[in-house]
């Protein structure tokens, strides 16, 4: 099927690969952190599940609500281990688990821990530290501004990559993946591109919006004035007034 | 000797398995080292099998002999854990490591996603040596519906029940299993 349309060839999703080489490859006497930000909807989870499944890593997503205990009961789940009581134990508890681990781990929606105070950040700085198994963190575009406070913190990190905006090629290579049926003329994909501000999401709503006119009017190839008249995507409502 | 399906070894706790023999042996583990006999006492399966067991994770390195007693033509090896890993590693006769299955790569991307559609299932849960089809997509997302994991809406699939790491079973009979919680989640109606 589409798996000619490989997805490693978008630009995030190699920088995400390399990164996560990088850091396996780190040296025993520093940390194999990294850190992966960018923009909303720039296809950051996307691009960490291609390298995620190549290398058996284990993926935790922080929610907004969460405090350090939540953070320490969901990892050592994830990590298949019953948590203990108190912070202080599973705290314990994780560096020993995560110390014998061999696969990498990605926690996603960083920037809530960011955001939690810097003695919670300490304690997720201490087990990150203590693991030595690579850990990637994800998060927005402001995360590294938001680490920099914690000098501690941030001077663990071996590499900041930064998730690009999607180029035109990538809205090629999106196309190809979503809509194999259907031959996309090239100007309209640079004209989805251009009007996305390289937002993945944005592109992947496009080629669907491409896809649905092209089926109603029955079309293979679609020209540039065959969607002169579709706006790709809805943008947030205008203000109504009566 | 078959297996006994995944739901009734649960139900049973029957001490069996690769996943129980490497728990022995990480409990067995001691600068002495450990023999065959030691954790297939503490097992409930064939002693062929863990000894079957012992031999491949010898061959992919995770265990290390530390010294060999020879009585007459008996030659009894003392193992301990050279490569450490907190789930049973799984290892092919000839001492290659076993790709993670399709449904192992799909339970992670729909929990990484969240949502959704079988194509995108086609395209981010394929490795190059376990190709997802989309037949293996649509199969493992019917099931998982049923389950109430997913919520169908049009293509796409929303996750709302995430229950852990582990990709829950699907059993010959169509039976959902879910490792994470040790239990059946889904059985098909009976016909009547």
């Amino acid at each position: 099927m589409a798996l000619d349309a490989q997805p490693a060839l978008l630009t995030n999703v190699t920088l995400f690969t390399e990164l996560m080489n990088r850091l396996l490859n780190t040296p025993d006497h520093l940390t194999p952190l990294g850190v992966f930000y960018g923009f909303s909807g720039f296809g950051k989870t996307i691009s960490a599940t291609f390298a995620a499944n190549r290398h058996g890593a284990l993926y935790l997503e922080v929610g907004a609500s969460w405090t350090v205990k939540k953070f320490c009961q969901m990892a050592l789940k994830e990590l298949g281990v019953v948590p203990a009581k108190t912070v202080t134990d599973m705290v314990e508890q994780l560096i020993e688990t995560l110390a014998i681990e061999t696969r990498p781990l990605i926690i996603d929606e960083f920037d809530h821990i960011a955001r939690m105070g810097e003695k919670s950040v300490n304690i997720i700085r201490e087990i990150l530290d203590k693991a030595q198994i690579p850990v990637i963190l994800i998060g927005e575009e402001y995360l590294p501004s938001s680490l920099k406070r914690w000098e501690r913190f941030d001077n663990r990190v071996r590499s900041w990559v930064a998730a690009q905006p999607a180029s035109v090629s990538d809205a090629k290579r999106l196309a190809k993946m979503y809509a194999p049926e259907l031959t996309i003329a090239d100007p309209v994909m640079e004209d989805m591109a251009t009007q996305a501000n390289g937002i993945v999401r944005r592109i992947c709503h496009g080629i669907e919006t491409v896809r649905e006119a092209a089926s109603l009017k029955g079309l293979s190839e679609v020209e540039l004035k065959d969607v002169a008249d579709i706006t790709y995507w809805q943008t947030r409502p205008a203000a109504r007034k009566h | 000797m078959s297996r006994l399906p995944v739901d009734q070894q649960a139900a049973k706790n029957a001490p069996r398995g690769q996943e129980h023999y490497w728990k022995v042996m990480q409990q067995l583990d001691c600068e002495a080292g450990f023999t065959v006999d030691a954790v297939y006492r503490k097992c409930n399966g064939p002693k062929n099998q863990v000894r079957d067991y012992i031999g491949r994770l010898h061959k992919a390195g995770f265990l290390e002999v530390v010294r060999s007693e020879k009585e007459g033509i008996i030659t009894r090896h003392y193992y301990t854990i050279a490569k450490r890993s907190r789930f049973a590693p799984k290892v092919r006769r000839d001492g290659t490591i076993v790709s993670p299955t399709k449904r192992e790569v799909m339970w992670r991307t729909i929990r990484m996603h969240k949502r959704v559609t079988r194509d995108d299932l086609v395209v981010w849960a394929s490795l190059p040596e376990v190709p997802v089809k989309p037949n293996d997509a649509q199969d493992y997302l019917k099931h998982l519906t049923k389950a109430g994991y997913l919520r169908r809406n049009g293509k796409t699939y929303t996750l709302i029940k995430n229950t852990g790491p582990l990709p829950p079973k699907i059993q010959r009979i169509k039976q959902v299993f879910d490792p994470n919680l040790n239990k059946v989640v889904w059985t098909p109606k009976e016909k009547a």
